[in-house]
Parts: C-alpha cells; structure tokens; sequence
C-alpha cells in the first residue's frame, strides 16, 4: 500500500504551546519526486521537514519513511539527507571531512570513503576544493558542500530547509538549475522547504502549500497556478489581481460576475467557489489574462481606468491601471513598447479572458 | 593647508593622550620590575646599581618556595574543579529551560560582586564549625568559587555560539547523541573550555583578600606569603617576584592569544 511512497505522513499533530505547527497531517511523498512544502513564516513547513527528519516528534500520528514506522526511530538511525538554511557546515573540519562525517559514522572504510567523497565533490562540482575550510568558501561553495554532504550518505529522502534563502539573488537562480540537475541524476526523493513561490513553482514535481499547520492543496505547480484551490492559495501563488465582485447569477456552465466597476464577465462554474448568486465575491484574475483596449472600443470591458505607472521586467512589462471602485489593476503586457502606445494618463479599457480566473467568497464577510 | 595643520594637530594630541593613558596603565608593572633590579635592601626607584641579587633572595627563600607549590597545588584542584562545574552548569543554562534558571545564573556570577572578604570569612567560619581550617580542601573550596563566574562566562559564551543546526545535522547524519559531544560539541567548545580555564588558573594563583582568611602556615599561598614577609621585611625581593608574575602572567596571556585567540575567549568578539 505505501510502497511507492518514500515518505508517508499520517495524520500527524504537533502544537507548540498554544500555536499548532501541524494539525492533522496525511501527506504521501512519492519515490523519486521533488515535492515542496510551501507557505508563508510560521505555517508549519519547517516543523512538517522536521517532523519527518525527527529533530521534532508529533504528538499524534505516525511517520512512515520507506514503509517502515519511524515515528520513534531517533534522527540518527532514519538514513535521512538534511540541508539547513545557513548550511551548518562543521567549522573544525575540512571539506572533505565534512562530506565524509556520514560515512563515518556508518563505519564505512576509509578507501571507500575516500572515493566516494571524491565522487561527490565532482558532483556538486567542487573537486579540488576537499582541503579547504567551510569558512574559505563562498555562499555558493558552502551550499554544494552541505547538498554533498547530504547526499553522500545515499539518503532514502533528502529534506531542504529553504537552502537558497541565503544565497544572493543570481546565484539563487544558478543554484536552482543544478539544485534541480543533481536531484534528477541522482534520483532521490526530495522535500523541499521554502516561503518562495518562484522557487516552488520552478523546481518541484508537486507543491503542497501550508497555512496555519494545515496543507490546503496538494498539486503540481501547474496545478496550483490554475486551479487555486481556495483563495489563501490564489493570493499566495503567483500574481494576482483580486477584484471585487458579485456574483450575479449562475446559467448552466458558467457563473455571471459582476465587477464592482460595472463590468460583467462570465467564469466556467467549475471555476467559482461560490454557489450562491447575490453573494458578494472576489474575481480573481492573473495580470497575464487581461490585456488593455482604447476605451470605448470593445463592448465586454471589465472595468475601464486610467493607466498609471509602467514596470518594465524585461521580458514583458506590468501595466497598473486604476480603475474606479477596484483600486490598482496589474495587466501584462507582452510588447515591450506598451509604454509608447499605453502612457501614463491615458484612459483604457481592461478586457480579460475570464478561462484561467476564479471566484472565491470574499475572506471577510462584508457587513449585511 | 590650515585644515590639514589643523588635522595634524589633532592627532598628535589624540596620540600624546593615548600615551598618556597607556603610561598611566603600565606605570605599576614597569615601577616594580625597575624596583626588583635594585642592589639596595630598600624598595627604591628609580634603582642605583642592577643587580639580580633579589630574584636570587626570593628564589630561595623557604616561605615563598612553599607558597608557590601550595598556590600551584590549590590552582590545579580548584580551576580543574570550576571547569568541570562551570562547564555543566553552562550547559544545563544554556539547553535546558527550567524553573528558577535565571535564579541560578544570578547565584553562580554573584561572586563578582560578592567582595572576596566576605567569601573568606565566611568560609573560614564555616570551616571553623567543620574543624577543617588549615585543610588544603577549603582554600579550594574558597577558590572554586571565586573562579567559577569566569569559566561559567567563558564556557557560556562558546556555547552559545555553537549553532544547534551543527549539531542537528551530524545527528542526521547517522551521529548518536555521544559522537555528537565528541566530534562536534567538544571540539568546538575546547578554546572556550581552554580560556575558561587559565583564567580560572590566574585569578586563583594571583588571589589574595579570601586567601589570607581561609589559608593557615602550612597552606598558604604566595601572595599570602608575600604579605606576610612585607610586614616584616621590605627590601626588594617582593619586587623581584612580582616582575617575576607579571612577565610570566603576560607570556601566558600572548600565548593564548597566539593558539587560542584571545579575544574570542574573552568574547570581545562573536565567536564562528
């Protein structure tokens, strides 16, 4: 039953004091995939990492790692890989000391464990480097020793604790490529750890996003984007622009939403949160699904405003349009020269192309 | 030009200040070595004819021979006895989080501030009602506990600085509880346990207001001894041991700046 899960979760608490880091968890971590636990500071992702490395022991629940309950096996004996954040290299021991210190401690044979430290270094590309100090090294280089390190001990799970969060913003991006390389060439089983959505949705096989010791959807990044499963998830991944709405009426496949603004759309049902017409909701839609129009020249417009401010990102620019009674609006836009034929002041239509956009009940019931 | 007169003037009266102040520190060091080569029976500066013949005097003079093996005996026992202590105690402040832990980190630095007399003779009383005042167990019984602060301090330090992470991840990989205090912990402890250490070794060789109470003829220490011979004597081989003390003190200190770094044992600095 769970054996192709490398990891299984079962409904598994652990409160500290009064917060609860993980309330009744079931979660199954598949052999081979890269799966990341994301959310925001304090939602219990760490504690989750921790939980399967045993640094933490759950107060209800069992943990499986390779079909085999673990749930009192102490850290030691749990054959795991662990990244942490600022690396935890052993500062008294050289590189290669360091990578070798798991071998070690299985009693390995120092021929062996010479080779296979060697093959390791290679692997993180860092050959040549065994003789040095951790604290010789750059960010960069302490990262490679510490996924080494890890990965040397032939780990049945690999657990990352947000291990890029202290590397600077271009070499995080570097790291992410090989970080995901290496893990596909060795073949092992991956939980991954960070409040980064980029970092999620780039890297993983399946991202579960955390709020409140709680994993509110289970999916692939793909999965996530587009079918936010409520609107915690909408917000927390991605850009988004929330508008305020009301759900008019719902006819046959699809539910007709009315903007605040005047506009009126309608959303695929399957789409819409929401079951009760008259309701007031939020429409949500990705910036990458509107786009502007001259105003007055297309009928089906959202909303209409007045384009305020330009942000130029390279490869497409983010157009903020303020539109009365919805606040600021994010449009993307793909040509580069938006900013000649859409400048700031002008008045424009946003139209959007309401197949990727979803309804949820607003978080905060309003007043009645 | 005027403001780079004026600049210059600035730092030459910056630097004749400093000079200053650092005279002002070394004055005593400098007056009693100067003192000890004196030939005269007369503690006199600055000295006439240099002569050695009072490190000679000292050197052979019984009370003080017997002062320095009891003060070198009474230093092994108490710093060897305040590291473990302090060290244990520094742990259980350090990981533990219990009733009364502010309580008892209060109590272990009170001797601080606690004056070293009154240490002394209320160990004198105590030892008076136990009958044991002329033992070598209660002048390193007093001294534990007037060291004990600093290698608490030392210790303390060191461990706080030792992120639990590195410890977290040995134990990941495949370290008991054991391998971890061996192969992490305490090497990563040792120059703190080290510094602990000599300082603890140095204020006990050096200390004299609790020793005068607690020590008797045949314990006391050699800066008791030295007391006792000023009240007597007063020719300069008084002189000749302290400039003794201090360049061996001073040797000590460079040295363990050299190996250990001393700064990061008197944790001037955050420590990595």
């Amino acid at each position: 039953m769970s054996g192709d899960n490398a990891v299984r979760l079962e409904a598994v608490s652990k409160r500290f004091g009064p917060v609860t880091a993980a309330s009744d968890i079931t979660l199954d971590v598949r052999r081979g995939e890269f799966l990341t636990l994301l959310g925001p500071s304090g939602c219990g992702k760490t504690t989750l990492l921790n939980l399967i490395a045993g640094f933490v022991e759950p107060d209800r629940g069992d943990i499986y790692i390779d079909g085999q309950r673990v749930t009192e096996t102490p850290p030691y004996q749990r054959s795991l890989g662990v990244v942490f954040q600022n690396y935890a290299l052993f500062p008294h021991m050289s590189v290669a000391q360091n990578v070798a210190f798991g071998l070690k401690m299985r009693k390995v044979g120092a021929g062996e464990i010479r080779a296979r430290v060697q093959q390791a270094l290679d692997i993180v590309h860092l050959a040549g480097l065994g003789e040095r100090r951790p604290r010789q090294l750059s960010g960069g280089q302490q990262q490679r020793v510490a996924l080494a390190r890890a990965l040397v001990v032939d780990p049945k799970v690999l657990l990352l604790d947000e291990p890029l969060s202290a590397l600077d913003k271009n070499l995080r991006a570097e790291m992410q490529v090989e970080l995901k390389q290496i893990q596909r060439r060795v073949g092992v089983t991956t939980v991954f750890v960070t409040h980064d959505q980029g970092e999620a949705l780039s890297l993983s096989d399946r991202i579960a996003v955390m709020s409140d010791g709680a994993i509110l959807q289970l999916a692939t990044p793909a999965g996530v984007y587009r079918r936010p499963a409520s609107s915690f998830v909408a917000s927390f991944i991605g850009n988004v622009n929330r508008l305020s709405a009301r759900l008019a009426a719902i006819d046959g496949g699809t539910a007709r939403v009315e903007v605040a603004a005047g506009g009126s759309v309608d959303v695929p049902l399957e789409r819409c949160g929401v079951r009760t017409p008259g309701r007031d909701v939020l429409l949500y839609v990705r910036p990458e699904s509107l786009r502007l129009a001259r105003e007055g020249e297309v009928t089906a417009a959202l909303a209409a405003g007045t384009v305020q401010a330009h942000v130029f990102q390279g490869t497409h620019v983010d157009v903020y349009v303020d539109c009365a009674g919805l606040g600021l609006v994010n449009v993307r836009a793909a040509s580069l020269d938006t900013a000649e034929r859409w400048p700031v002041g002008r008045r424009v239509a946003v139209q959007g192309d309401m197949a990727e956009a979803f309804v949820f009940a607003r978080d905060e019931a309003p007043p009645t | 030009m005027r403001r780079a007169t004026r600049r210059r003037l600035w730092r030459l009266s910056a630097g004749a200040v400093l000079g200053a102040i650092l005279l002002y520190l070394t004055i005593p060091s400098l007056v009693v070595i100067m003192a000890a080569f004196n030939d005269k029976a007369i503690l006199s500066f600055p000295p006439q004819n240099p002569s050695l013949r009072w490190f000679v005097k000292a050197y052979n003079y019984d009370d003080f021979r017997k002062g320095f093996y009891n003060g070198l005996l009474v230093t092994g026992w108490a710093s060897a006895i305040a590291l473990a202590v302090g060290t244990t105690f520094a742990y259980a402040i350090d990981r533990f989080s219990f009733r009364g832990k502010a309580t008892l980190e209060t109590i272990l630095l009170s001797p601080l501030v606690i004056p070293h007399f009154t240490v002394g003779l209320a160990f004198l009383i105590l030892a008076a009602q136990l009958n044991v005042t002329r033992t070598f167990s209660l002048v390193v019984v007093t001294h534990v506990v007037l060291v004990l602060p600093f290698v608490l301090r030392c210790v303390y330090v060191s461990l706080k600085n030792i992120d639990t992470a590195l410890e977290r991840a040995a134990v990941s990989l495949g370290a008991p509880p054991l391998a971890v205090l061996l192969r992490i912990d305490l090497p990563l402890l040792a120059p703190g346990l080290a510094g602990g250490w000599l300082f603890a070794a140095i204020l006990s060789f050096n200390e004299f207001t609790a020793s005068l109470f607690v020590t008797g003829q045949r314990t006391q220490t050699l800066p008791v001894a030295m007391y006792t011979y000023i009240r007597e004597y007063a020719d300069p081989s008084l002189a000749a041991i302290s400039a003794v003390f201090i360049v061996a003190t001073a040797m000590i200190l460079v040295l363990a700046d050299r190996f250990l770094g001393l700064k990061r044992l008197l944790a001037i600095e955050a420590g990595r």
